[in-house]
């Protein structure tokens, strides 16, 4: 069996393609289709590894969270303050406001994960040498969840390699009543489920003129004439006249999630949060009321585009857009990490239904940032002269690319007059979920004397060829019992192989997300007791009043926070004895939301002291996602006569 | 005739032994109660020989239990408990016992199926499942649940239709959907309406302390009632015409008093009264069908099936896929009522059909009553759990709001689930003789001073006085064995065969399902939710050339089954409906026609 390059491209091209391979380490020259693209990536068990290797720090704490289905922990390296990992640590990391980073939820995403990791040991070796760092952690605690669907990215890791879509769960995926009855097939035996084609007249499809590893569907306003039918690599393996139309794909856990989720769909699951997983994350997150937000690693960006607000449906019951006081916030968080990141030609792709990125946001009620951290960045097919740097992709080993695993229309043969039916592949659904990504054209190469059909996909091949990384197969006779008599090959494109950059490229992106990170600690809510009066009114009689102040750049919760009512509110309490009277006010106030940037807000109480007036007052203001600020303030004589006051004057919004 | 005192042989003429005795108890005293039950048995043991051997009986329940029990009471969990273990002692070939898993507050969720084993296991034949009180506080709905297990099995030997029930059916009863919070409402100060939720801590007001200021029972009545002060200026004042109730003054009228809330003090010193009781998770806002969190669904927990009770109960309904039909007790104000609970969701048109056939009598059955749909007629509810078992497991279901205000004195015309405060107070005056009403004591209330407590007990306002429970038990079991009886039920009428000559033969069967609900809701076929029925030819040396499907005898325009026909595939039989099949076969000996369904149970017919 022969893996080939893309041996299309032209021979400038080629030694430069050399001479990036050259440049980058040897780790990707695998050939081997079972590595290709992978190469480097860690499975379970390296993964399991590392995170213990990551608990040997007294900053980290590992935890397990739970089981997947097959038993494979759930683990949550937990990162905080000097001592965080240890037993007797002097203020529990979940005690101290958190900022969760998730891996990816995602199965065959497996670059979410490796950077996940790779964030773990960039901020551990800078911790002592960098002082943002160091205050980062020593603020907050970071929860880093590397691989929330472990059962779903081992199977990357299966051999034969074929494309991964959900986790362990025995799943019905055509509805028949039987369960897994008709996976794809690993035909010719090259260790990779990858596309088969069948010579047929009444065929819809021809190869891409340009490229022979490609299929298209015939044009007939050109004159085109289909000579093929194409399937993914498989046979009927339940004889039922239909092919590979149920490979028990699992459940994808970017599908299970209780916000817009979708029942009776493929990969969705037998309902919202039905998957232990799931649950899992949930659970976690509902019990630590000290997460602020959260940085997902995945492919539905907000960074590059954000989530658009629509404030003509806010007054809806079961919101579906951002609301429109946090758009601006979270387009100004996306901006510093786009800052950072650089480009700006990031594919998009619009959350799933049942997403986990959308339930952070619209359930579970913290800002949630989704990064892609890489893509196929565009590369001409022929370098234009005095253009040399834009044509080397290896030397901007961070801008590079992905697709998502799943089939690309192009990919995807729908039945010819064969009796057999190819398996429903995912299609766009209604309501939009699911596009296919898009890489806009005009970012992508220009064609040249070309056919530019299949662009994105041929930039992709041609970007990763260029890194030595194979990303399809040649076509393949085999003799196929479904269809006898006819010619039957097998090739075409190479399953999860456009996924995931070169391993090498992690560390460097490693590092500007936890650039992005070490911005939080000025960005993220930071409340202060401004003015705080105690004016002894005679009689026993004391007035107190305290303006908190939020300086940090975020409110003390979004809108939307406010609005899910799943925080634990912002409150400020009197530190007197219990016998105290209050004339106004309790022993503990809510304060509730304080828009950042200096927003503000005033809370007064009246107190009668049947004896003593004490000579000072403490007051504590708290809430999980905030360092609890403690003052004591005297209690002076009251200056003239008392102003009259309401209870509660939120002065940023007193108009 | 002769041994026996006139007194008791004249009510012996007149009532059935068990209700003699229960009358005969708070008549006499115990040794004289002792005495006659001596001169009963007696005078039944004599009676056997006589023409009438069951003695005069009342229609209704069963006249002679083997357990015995009373339905003018409320059962707690224990006693709950053990008349289904008696009950299940008693009919161990028609009931069985068994835990769908623990509670929160490790109490066992029992679910007793009835059917009559010797027919077949609990999944062979079409089952309705009948639930009640997954809202604790709503306690009769227990009773019904536990008054129909006892009626199926006291009933069977004596009476045709429970007897035919039981073979053709099972029946899963689950009577405590919330047993936790059922002991919490009868033996903690509560009111009709607590606690609705489990029991489960629950920090309601986020302020990261958990239930740390609860109500209080501060007079010591059991009941959790109202708090109101003296106050001339105040909004209320006192009814003249029935004592305890306040009615507000006119405008420029003296008032008489304030209310200042829910009995109970600041527990926790906060400065704030009764901010954070038993948690509010709400376990009817938590299936997993059009679930939205609390902030869209008040009550909501934490995603669906996040209420380990609800998870046990899904999991033992998913494991009996027969389960076709279901019904769940809830209160209260005279409701039967039928999904979707959300406005943005549909039920298919023909199943809705169904739920109006199956309810068509129900005012007759339920006076009082009204059928009607969630969503547009009562209010929006995400997660319920009826949407649940029509939606993901394609039943038809109600759910029942028992006892109606019409009850109070049977008229119609009263405003709101509970009755106007007037008819609660008339009703409470008249016929509870003021039992209904907790009297205004005047407390020191540590907080307020002095302030008088008083209002609607516990036990009162949801639920029946005892008698008219046993009542409400009846005529709600009734509508649901109604419902059970017109559940799907297949049968093959006819099997008829041709010769065609040359060995080739034509096999026609005829199958029918002559109750109201088809075989699959509309939404089962929809959404693949239990597999198509099967109507398979079997034989020796058989060679099956194709299989014709069609709705009418003359196959004028059949259907071709063009894999394996042998075994055909039908997505359903409709409600009264008849389906017709035929294969053209080469061969064959000892042929039969089996009819298979998940939900409808099953026939076999051999070929003449």
């Amino acid at each position: 069996m022969k893996i080939a390059a893309r041996l299309t491209l032209p021979a400038s091209m080629l030694v430069l393609g050399c001479l990036a391979l050259l440049a980058a380490s040897t780790a990707t020259l695998a050939a081997d289709p079972a590595t290709a693209g992978l190469a480097g990536y860690a499975n379970f068990q390296t993964l399991a590894e590392r995170v213990k290797k990551l608990d040997e720090h007294p900053r980290v704490e590992v935890r397990s969270i739970g089981k997947s289905l097959e038993g494979r922990d759930l683990y949550v390296v937990v990162i905080g303050s000097k001592d965080a990992g240890q037993k007797d640590a002097a203020e529990k990391p979940d005690d101290r406001p958190a900022i969760v980073v998730m891996g990816n939820v995602t199965a065959s995403h497996l670059l979410g994960g490796d950077l996940a990791l790779a964030m773990c040991d960039d901020l551990l070796a800078r911790v002592d040498n960098d002082e943002k760092i160091a205050a980062l952690l020593d603020q907050y605690t970071l929860y880093v969840m590397p691989r929330p669907d472990p059962d779903g990215s081992e199977k990357c890791f299966d051999e034969p390699r074929h494309d991964v879509k959900g986790n362990a769960r025995r799943t019905d995926d055509d509805r028949d009543f039987a369960t897994g009855e008709d996976p794809a097939d690993d035909l010719n035996g090259d260790g990779l489920i990858s596309w088969m084609r069948v010579e047929d007249p009444t065929g819809k499809w021809i190869e891409h003129p340009a490229d022979s590893h490609l299929m298209v569907e015939a044009d007939r306003s050109k004159g085109e004439i289909g000579r093929y039918s194409v399937y993914p690599e498989g046979k009927d393996d339940d004889q039922d006249g239909s092919l590979n139309e149920d490979a028990s794909a699992g459940v994808s856990l970017d599908q299970n999630f209780p916000h817009r989720y979708q029942a009776f769909a493929n990969l969705t699951g037998e309902h919202a949060a039905s998957e232990p997983e799931t649950k899992a994350i949930i659970d976690f997150l509902y019990d630590h009321k000290n997460v602020v937000a959260v940085l997902t690693l995945g492919t539905d960006d907000n960074v590059f585009h954000p989530w658009k607000a629509n404030q003509q449906a806010e007054s809806q019951r079961i919101a579906q857009h951002i609301h429109s006081a946090d758009a601006p916030l979270q387009e100004f968080l996306g901006g510093e990490l786009k800052k950072l990141h650089g480009g700006n030609d990031c594919p998009s792709r619009e959350p799933t239904a049942g997403s986990f990125s959308q339930w952070v946001y619209f359930h579970y009620g913290r800002w949630s940032l989704v990064s892609r951290g890489w893509w196929v960045p565009p590369m001409p097919a022929k370098p234009a002269a005095g253009d040399m740097a834009s044509a080397e992709p290896a030397k901007q080993p961070e801008q590079p690319a992905s697709t998502q695993p799943v089939a690309t229309s192009a990919d995807v043969a729908t039945a010819g007059t064969e009796n057999l039916k190819p398996a429903d592949e995912p299609k766009p659904k209604p309501d939009g979920d699911k596009k296919p990504e898009t890489t806009p054209p005009a970012k992508l190469a220009k064609k040249g004397s070309d056919d530019n059909r299949l662009e994105t996909e041929r930039n992709e091949m041609r970007y990763l060829a260029s890194r030595g990384i194979a990303t399809s197969t040649d076509w393949k006779t085999v003799e196929h019992p479904d269809f006898p008599g006819k010619k039957v090959e097998v090739g075409g494109r190479i399953p999860l192989a456009t996924v995931v950059p070169p391993i090498e490229d992690l560390k460097p992106l490693a590092t500007k997300h936890v650039d992005f990170l070490k911005l939080m600690p000025t960005v993220l809510p930071e409340v202060k007791l401004g003015e705080v009066k105690a004016e002894n009114l005679g009689g026993g009689v004391v007035r107190i009043a305290a303006t908190v102040v939020n300086s940090g750049r975020l409110p003390t919760t979004s809108r939307m926070g406010e609005i899910t009512r799943q925080h634990q509110q912002l409150q400020l309490e009197l530190l007197l004895p219990q016998e105290t009277k209050f004339l106004q006010g309790s022993m503990r106030r809510g304060v509730g939301r304080v828009e950042g940037s200096g927003g503000n807000k005033t809370i007064t109480w009246l107190v009668r002291f049947d004896k003593e007036v004490p000579s000072k007052i403490g007051m504590n203001l708290f809430a999980p996602t905030l360092p609890t600020v403690s003052v004591e303030v005297p209690v002076t004589p009251a200056v003239g006569a008392a102003p009259t006051e309401p209870a509660v004057l939120p002065a940023s919004e007193a108009k | 005739m002769t041994t026996t005192p006139p007194f008791v042989s004249r009510f012996a003429r007149v009532l059935p032994y068990p209700t003699l005795l229960r009358m005969a108890q708070p008549m006499f005293s115990k040794s004289l109660s002792l005495a006659l039950t001596i001169a009963l048995l007696t005078l039944v043991a004599h009676r056997t020989s006589a023409a009438d051997p069951k003695g005069y009986v009342a229609q209704g329940a069963p006249s002679n239990p083997k357990v015995k029990a009373v339905w003018n009471k409320y059962h707690d969990y224990a006693e709950s408990t053990r008349l289904m273990r008696d009950l299940a002692a008693a009919y161990p070939e028609f009931a069985k016992l068994e835990s769908a898993g623990k509670t929160y507050g490790d109490r066992e969720m029992w679910v007793l199926t009835v059917t009559n084993f010797a027919k077949g296991d609990a999944h062979s034949r079409p089952a309705m499942w009948i639930d009640g009180a997954i809202h604790a506080n709503e306690i009769q709905a227990t009773e019904v649940v536990l008054y129909t297990a006892w009626f199926l099995l006291e009933s069977r030997a004596s009476n045709e239709m429970v007897k035919r029930l039981l073979d053709e059916r099972v029946f899963f009863l689950m009577p405590m959907m919330s047993p936790d919070s059922r002991d919490a409402h009868f033996y903690e100060p509560n009111t009709t309406h607590s606690p609705r939720s489990g029991q489960r801590p629950q920090d309601d007001d986020n302020d990261g302390r958990v239930d740390e200021d609860g109500p209080d029972d501060l007079d010591g009545d059991g009941s959790i009632t109202l708090m109101r002060v003296r106050d001339p200026r105040g909004n209320l004042k006192a009814d003249p015409e029935i004592p305890g109730r306040m009615i507000p003054v006119k405008p420029g009228e003296k008032g008489e008093f304030r209310i200042i809330g829910q009995e109970g003090i600041d527990d926790d010193g906060d400065g704030d009264v009764n901010e954070d009781g038993d948690g509010f998770y709400d376990p009817n806002r938590d299936w997993a069908w059009n679930w939205q969190p609390k902030h869209i669904q008040n009550g909501a927990h934490r995603y669906p099936f996040s209420i380990l009770e609800n998870r046990h109960i899904a999991e033992f309904i998913t494991k009996y896929p027969n389960i076709v039909g279901g019904q769940s007790y809830h209160n209260a104000g005279g409701m039967i009522l039928r999904g979707p609970g959300a406005k943005s969701d549909t039920f298919e048109q023909s199943d809705i059909r169904i739920y109006d056939q199956l309810a068509e009598h129900s005012s007759k059955i339920l006076p009082g009553y009204r059928y009607i749909n969630i969503a547009n007629d009562l209010y929006e509810v995400y997660g319920g759990e009826i949407d649940w078992m029509h939606q993901v497991r394609g039943m038809f279901v109600f759910s029942n709001e028992l006892f109606t205000p019409f009850n109070f004195f049977r008229t119609s015309g009263h405003e709101g689930i509970f009755g106007s405060s007037e008819t609660q107070y008339l009703f409470d005056k008249y016929l509870l003789l003021s039992e209904g009403f907790s009297p205004w004591k005047e407390i020191d209330h540590p907080q307020y001073g002095k302030v008088e407590v008083g209002g609607m007990r516990k036990n009162w306002l949801r639920q029946p006085p005892s008698f008219l429970l046993e009542e409400e038990c009846h005529r709600n079991m009734a509508f649901t064995l109604y419902h059970a009886d017109e559940l799907p039920l297949v049968k093959i009428s006819e099997v008829s065969s041709v010769d065609l000559g040359g060995g080739v033969k034509q096999i026609t069967a005829v199958l029918e399902n002559p109750k109201i609900c088809p075989t699959h809701s509309a939404i089962d076929v929809k959404r693949k939710i239990t597999r198509p029925d099967l109507v398979t030819l079997v034989g020796e040396n058989l060679k099956v050339h194709t299989a014709l499907v069609s709705d009418e005898p003359l196959f004028t325009e059949p259907r071709e089954q063009v894999r394996k026909p042998a075994e055909v595939k039908l997505d359903r039989i409709e409600g009264r409906g008849v389906v017709y099949v035929r294969w053209i076969v080469s061969g064959g000996e000892k042929l039969e026609v089996q009819l298979s369904t998940i939900k409808a149970g099953s026939d076999r017919k051999t070929v003449e």
